[in-house]
């Protein structure tokens, strides 16, 4: 599709400008403006609260929108490349699974709220090693399709697991604590949480980004690639484990957001075509444009927050029916 | 005669626990078409792969360029040998340009991208082949005699000097199996070591040099293809009869599959 | 005349061993069983001595041990050590139960038949839903099962039943008498109050999760008639966005998370609420059990003077410490040294 980067660009300034401007407390466009004619003159603000609302309460929230949006993209971009099936999400691996469990005992043993956080993050980075572990024992067969069982078998121990805390858990205070958390949110955004999303998330995306054009080489058979000279062994655990850092800081930051991991990077397929190259950063940017554009229904809808999760949800499923309506011609 | 480019020497194929073939030796040179005949199951995928260095040889040794395959790092190894599969559809719908582009993998480091030089060493490669018209366009929108096409380009411009090729024709129909053949015996031409299995005897008769006869992982003849394909040895090779057709214009000889029945004397 | 073996069936001999008999059984028959009506309108047959009560959740649990303490079986959740301080010694570090109904049921059957209880407890919601699972579990253990209505206004009318229930009715009187003034004194005072300041109700870490209008987390506020900011929305617990709570703008805020409570006066996010600005935020007292929101059961009861406090400080000049020292001792029946009050009113662990 001619110029398709440039709608991806489109819906991220769409979802920026949006983000920035919508929620429940109303600040006109004449306010905004105000106040940015006063941060240029070094002025005061006239009204205080536009800048605590967009400094610190829509901006950090939007930032992390776009990089949880972005993330998730890519990585699932990434996966469908790795396993060459297009109906691959960057839950495959258990990465979200994993993330969740940690999420989910850091609730149960109280931890603080960055505590927290840093139990996903490693959750989801042990789930993700004991799957490329239990895969690599496995050494006959079609190594992707060990890792995408290994994956599968493995996410589902976690999520026995996820259930058994539940059942343990409070059922007063902790419970409803691990659903909110377990549907996906970004209400808590907070500017200090930022760097701790962002760090891993660039770091993987960057990697990513650089190998880019070797993910057209590995989306073919094994054998393939091999011929081809590309090194398919070393290449897959430097995708999985850059994937699976930035699902990681994903889910640890914003808890289980689905389909945008599965639906954007088609989307960009349909935008800018199959080639990696070309797919990834158009993933990216699309990625975080949606993410956004959908986090902010998620807080102006209601009054009460609207579960990020349950919102992808909603809205993915019947966009992925349309998309599988036009892909019968392969994916292209 | 020149020291062979690729030479396996008393090959087990096979798979850990499995073996396919055993005894298996076979040369390969430049300018020359190899062809390892024989009929489904016998042995001889295995043995390409084992050749490539895509399964490890159960016993023997494989030598390119008179070094051990073992000894070959990936890239360099893709830099003289390529492989030409047989052209199932890849998942996502690559155009014909981005498919042979991967053919540069070897050359390339591990963050590069293909850069100007590339791209016309794919564009050589696509009119050597004659579809540079297919360039832009899906490798799933393309007929399956043009994308093996395709893919035999993308080992081009690996810019190897031996070509692999499995079952190039498998599932052609009639037109496209010519296509192919023709490119075939044209990288011969041009200097290249070309090797390819098949299951049709006239295939290996009218496009390959020499032949290698496999059944059920042995080898039953190896040698110039005018000498170890004719009816005898095609029988014992295929445990059924062959019918030989002479005077066929070109002086070479076709096989047909014998089959008996009342009604043949009819016509 | 030589002895003659007794023979038992001889008639005369006969009549009395029916008569021994039925004497031997007539014990068993006059452990004769009461009918009581309970909280959900249901005909229970308790037997005349209940010792063993079995309390199928936690809001029971803590019914049962303020009224009858030395019946109460064992805990649905085992009390951890903090809250053990604040309980009797040989009552509150009686073995974890599990929880018969409700959100999660984690109670062993066969477990429950092997300890025999006298009688089943629940204090929660008499909705047909938790009627009929009452009914089965009592036709399936053979045990009595009695539903008590667990609203904080039907509290006097619990204690009342579950007197009867256990027969201690002079204690399950005085309970209820206490819990009555308390509730009628404190509505009363927030009738008279002039003006409603705006009230928030922080869960969570982050302060963002809250009950709506008509949850059991608010039913204090609203049972007192205090306004709660999101009493608008129906619902049960739901999150809200800071720009919410900004929109809101409380005056008060009420909360039983400690993290939250520490981090609130620092968070430049919750600067410009006007209850952080007029450090009116609040956590409350949670042990042995929390005065606010959890369980659903009679320790909230100190919490409506808590809360009326910390929202009207003119109408409630009361001591607190003085009212918690009275309940605990009335109710969860030990005596608070002046340190344990300070203790139990920061609301810490």
């Amino acid at each position: 599709m001619k110029g398709g980067g440039l709608w991806a660009g489109a819906v991220l300034l769409a979802g920026l400008l949006l983000a920035l401007t919508q929620g429940r407390i109303h600040i006109p466009i004449g306010d905004l403006a105000q106040w940015l004619g006063a941060l240029l003159q070094g002025a005061p603000a006239p009204n205080e609260q536009v800048p605590t609302i967009v400094l610190q309460v829509r901006g950090p929230r939007a930032l992390a929108a776009l990089a949880v949006g972005a993330a998730l993209a890519v990585a699932g971009a990434a996966f469908q490349g790795l396993f060459r099936n297009p109906l691959v999400s960057p839950d495959i691996l258990g990465a979200s699974a994993g993330a969740a469990l940690g999420a989910v005992l850091g609730i149960f043993f109280s931890f603080g709220v960055f505590g927290i956080q840093m139990a996903a993050f490693v959750g989801g980075l042990l789930a993700v090693t004991l799957v490329y572990g239990v895969g690599s024992t496995v050494r006959h067969g079609d190594p992707v399709l060990v890792l995408l069982l290994a994956g599968i078998v493995i996410g589902s121990l976690l999520g026995a697991c996820i259930g058994l805390v539940k059942v343990l858990a409070d059922p007063y205070n902790q419970l409803p604590a691990m659903t909110f958390w377990l549907l996906g949110s970004l209400a808590a955004a907070h500017a200090d949480d930022l760097p701790s999303l962002i760090a891993p998330v660039a770091l993987g995306t960057v990697v990513l980004l650089l190998l880019r054009w070797r993910m057209d080489v590995m989306s073919l058979p094994e054998d393939e690639a091999r011929s081809l000279g590309a090194r398919t062994t070393g290449l897959r655990l430097l995708i999985v484990a850059a994937a699976t850092l930035v699902t990681a800081a994903s889910v640890a930051a914003a808890g289980i957001v689905g389909w945008v991991g599965l639906v954007v990077p088609h989307l960009a397929r349909f935008l800018v075509g199959p080639s990696f190259v070309r797919l990834l950063p158009t993933s990216a940017v699309l990625g975080g444009g949606l993410l956004l554009l959908i986090d902010t229904l998620a807080r102006t809808l209601a009054p009460v927050e609207i579960p990020l999760g349950i919102l992808t949800a909603l809205i993915g499923s019947p966009f992925f029916i349309v998309l599988l309506r036009r892909a019968s011609r392969g994916w292209t | 005669m020149t020291a062979p480019l690729l030479h396996a020497e008393q090959l087990s194929v096979g798979y850990p626990g499995r073996v396919v073939g055993s005894g298996l030796s076979l040369d390969l040179r430049g300018g020359e078409v190899l062809a390892l005949l024989g009929p489904n199951g016998c042995g001889k995928t295995t043995l390409l792969k084992t050749v490539l260095g895509l399964l490890p040889a159960l016993a023997g040794s494989v030598r390119l360029q008179g070094r051990a395959l073992a000894d070959w790092p990936l890239a360099e190894r893709a830099r003289v040998v390529a492989y030409v599969p047989q052209g199932q559809a890849s998942t996502f719908g690559f155009s014909a340009l981005e498919m042979v582009l991967m053919g540069r993998t070897a050359h390339l480091g591990l963050i590069a991208r293909p850069g100007a030089k590339d791209r016309a060493i794919a564009q050589q490669a696509l009119e050597r082949l004659g579809i540079v018209h297919l360039a832009p366009r899906s490798v799933h929108e393309v007929s399956g005699g043009e994308r093996q096409l395709v893919l035999i380009a993308r080992a081009l411009a690996q810019q190897p000097q031996a070509v692999l090729l499995d079952e190039p024709t498998a599932s052609l129909d009639f037109g496209n199996q010519g296509l192919v053949m023709r490119a075939i015996r044209t990288l011969a031409h041009e200097g290249l070591a070309v090797l390819f299995t098949t299951h049709d005897p006239n295939q290996a008769l009218r496009c390959a040099d020499r032949a290698l006869l496999m059944r059920e992982g042995r080898v039953l003849g190896e040698g110039a293809v005018g000498q170890v394909i004719e009816a005898e040895g095609l029988r014992a090779l295929y445990r059924a009869g062959a019918h030989q057709v002479d005077d066929v214009a070109g002086g070479l000889p076709v096989f047909l599959p014998e089959f008996e029945t009342d009604q043949a004397t009819k016509r | 005349m030589a002895s003659k073996t007794p023979d038992l069936f001889a008639p005369r001999r006969r009549d009395l061993l029916i008569a021994a008999g039925l004497g031997a059984c007539l014990p068993a028959w006059s452990q004769a069983t009461r009918s009581v009506v309970d909280g959900a309108n249901r005909r229970v047959s308790v037997p005349a001595q209940v010792q063993r009560i079995f309390p199928a959740g936690p809001p029971a649990a803590i019914w049962i041990y303020t009224l009858a303490p030395d019946a109460l079986m064992g805990w649905p959740r085992a009390n951890r050590g903090p809250e053990l301080e604040f309980l009797l010694p040989g009552i509150g570090n009686r073995p974890e139960v599990g929880r018969l109904t409700g959100r999660g049921n984690t109670t062993n059957l066969e477990q429950l038949l092997a300890s025999k209880p006298d009688l089943i407890v629940d204090a929660g919601s008499t909705r047909q839903t938790f009627v009929e699972l009452a009914d089965r579990v009592q036709a399936q253990t053979g045990i009595p099962y009695a539903l008590l209505d667990g609203r904080l206004e039907a509290t006097a009318q619990g204690y009342t039943l579950l007197g009867e229930l256990t027969g201690r009715t002079e204690r399950a009187a005085r309970l209820a008498r206490y819990t009555a003034d308390t509730l009628r004194a404190v509505r009363e005072r927030v009738a008279r109050a002039p003006a409603q300041p705006r009230v928030y109700f922080a869960r969570g870490p982050h302060g963002l999760e809250t009950g709506l209008g008509g949850s059991i987390n608010v039913e204090m506020f609203e049972a007192m008639g205090i306004r709660h900011v999101a009493a608008g929305l129906q619902g049960g617990l739901a999150t809200v966005s800071i720009e919410q709570v900004l929109g809101w703008d409380p005056e008060v805020i009420v909360t039983i998370d400690q993290t939250f409570a520490q981090t609130v006066h620092t968070n430049p996010l919750w600067r410009g609420v006007s209850a952080v600005k007029n450090g009116r935020v609040h956590l409350s007292p949670k042990l042995p059990f929390g005065w606010i929101d959890f369980p659903p059961s009679v320790n909230r009861l100190p919490g409506l003077w808590w809360l009326g406090s910390k929202v009207f400080p003119a109408l409630f000049p009361e001591d607190l410490g003085a009212i918690a020292r009275e309940f605990y001792q009335l109710f969860y029946q030990v005596e608070l040294t002046p340190a344990q009050v300070q203790r139990v009113l920061a609301g810490r662990d």
